[in-house]
């Protein structure tokens, strides 16, 4: 964090009834969440309604936020439980992941070779989305967030061999996905 | 990103160059969603303020009434007062809590936690265990006494109420968060 009031600072005041203050932390975390949003929900769009969501229970639990030292590992898990929540309620709606990831990247001179990629990009996207949410987020935080195991640990309060194990059979099963795509 | 000893498998250097095309990009939200944010939050604090204004403001007594329940408040503050003395009552020995059992019906569940006030919304929540494989899920917990809101987290990702709660508030999500109240200990 470079300068300005800590979490810690912005909770006692936005506790104390400074309540615009509160926007701190949302400029402060609402991007730094949305990559990680968005490859668990599979859409920037769903993203940016699991961030939402995960700011303003934060906003009304933060009397309860233990350490307001570690406000942001506390944010990240509602982050991760809200992403789950949302995945449970669309398996329930039987809706497909979306899977509009393709086509963001910036182009080069080469347009056969982006349009290669382009499509790996999109299969690799999708046998994402199917894998199981605990898998998915494991290869999610330390491919794409470059996590740490230890990290990961912190912040998902699980054991550092339950992730390697969780990575393990990630690899195993997307590579399985991806059997006839890689040559 | 740090290496790990099982990073340098091939099937893991093989799936390091896959997960390389994905896009790495930081994801900058629309404004909207702050936006949003902000006016959740603005009317979360007004209708904590409505709501304490219409409970000053609400006729509920009529003087007599008001009498006898002012009498009857500070029976029960003399009464109480003994078993909950000033203090941090999580330092205290443990006398200041009372053991609750939470039991949760969820044969087809592969999990059960609790999570409430009690343990900060804490997504992982306590875990329940079933005695006799029957579904039956249960806790013991030791909780302060006062009411708690909490709710039942199945297979580490839905959150359902407590169908046996006393009552239930709403979660401003659209769901509801079970309400407990926990009595103190008697004196003995």
């Amino acid at each position: 964090m470079n300068g300005g009031p800590s979490d810690a600072e912005v909770i006692a005041r936005v506790l104390g009834g400074d309540t615009e203050l509160f926007g701190i932390l949302v400029d402060r975390y609402q991007d730094e969440f949305a990559r990680y949003a968005k490859y668990m929900t599979g859409s920037e769009d769903d993203a940016a309604d699991v961030i939402q969501d995960s700011l303003v229970r934060a906003y009304r639990s933060l009397r309860r936020c233990g350490d307001p030292e570690s406000f942001k590992g506390w944010l990240f898990r509602i982050v991760s439980n809200q992403c789950k929540t949302h995945l449970a309620r669309r398996r329930r709606r039987r809706l497909e992941p979306l899977a509009d990831e393709a086509e963001e990247v910036p182009s080069s001179a080469d347009p056969a070779a982006d349009a290669e990629g382009a499509d790996l990009r999109r299969k690799v996207h999708q046998a994402l989305q199917e894998l199981p949410t605990d898998q998915r987020e494991a290869l999610v935080l330390k491919y794409v967030e470059e996590l740490s195991l230890p990290e990961m640990a912190r912040l998902l309060s699980a054991s550092v061999s339950a992730l390697k194990m969780r990575l393990l059979r990630g690899r195993r099963e997307l590579l399985a996905k991806l059997q006839g795509v890689l040559t | 990103m740090t290496l790990e000893p099982e990073d340098l498998s091939p099937e893991a250097e093989q799936l390091e160059r896959i997960m390389k095309t994905l896009d790495r990009r930081p994801v900058h939200l629309p404004s909207r969603v702050r936006s949003a944010v902000m006016a959740r939050v603005r009317a979360q604090q007004a209708s904590v303020w409505v709501r304490s204004w219409d409970w000053l403001a609400a006729p509920r007594l009529s003087p007599l009434a008001a009498g006898v329940a002012l009498a009857a408040s500070i029976a029960l503050l003399l009464l109480i007062r003994p078993e909950v003395p000033t203090g941090t009552p999580t330092e205290a020995t443990g006398s200041l809590t009372v053991p609750v059992r939470l039991v949760f019906l969820a044969p087809q569940a592969r999990s059960v936690a609790v999570t409430g006030d009690f343990a900060s919304w804490d997504p992982t929540g306590i875990p329940l265990a079933q005695s006799q494989g029957d579904g039956m899920w249960s806790v013991e917990i030791e909780l302060p006494p006062g009411l708690h809101h909490y709710v039942f987290i199945v297979n580490g990702t839905e959150w359902r109420p407590d169908p046996n709660a006393a009552s239930r508030v709403d979660d401003g999500f659209g769901q509801q968060n079970s309400v407990l109240l926990v009595p103190g200990r008697r004196a003995s």
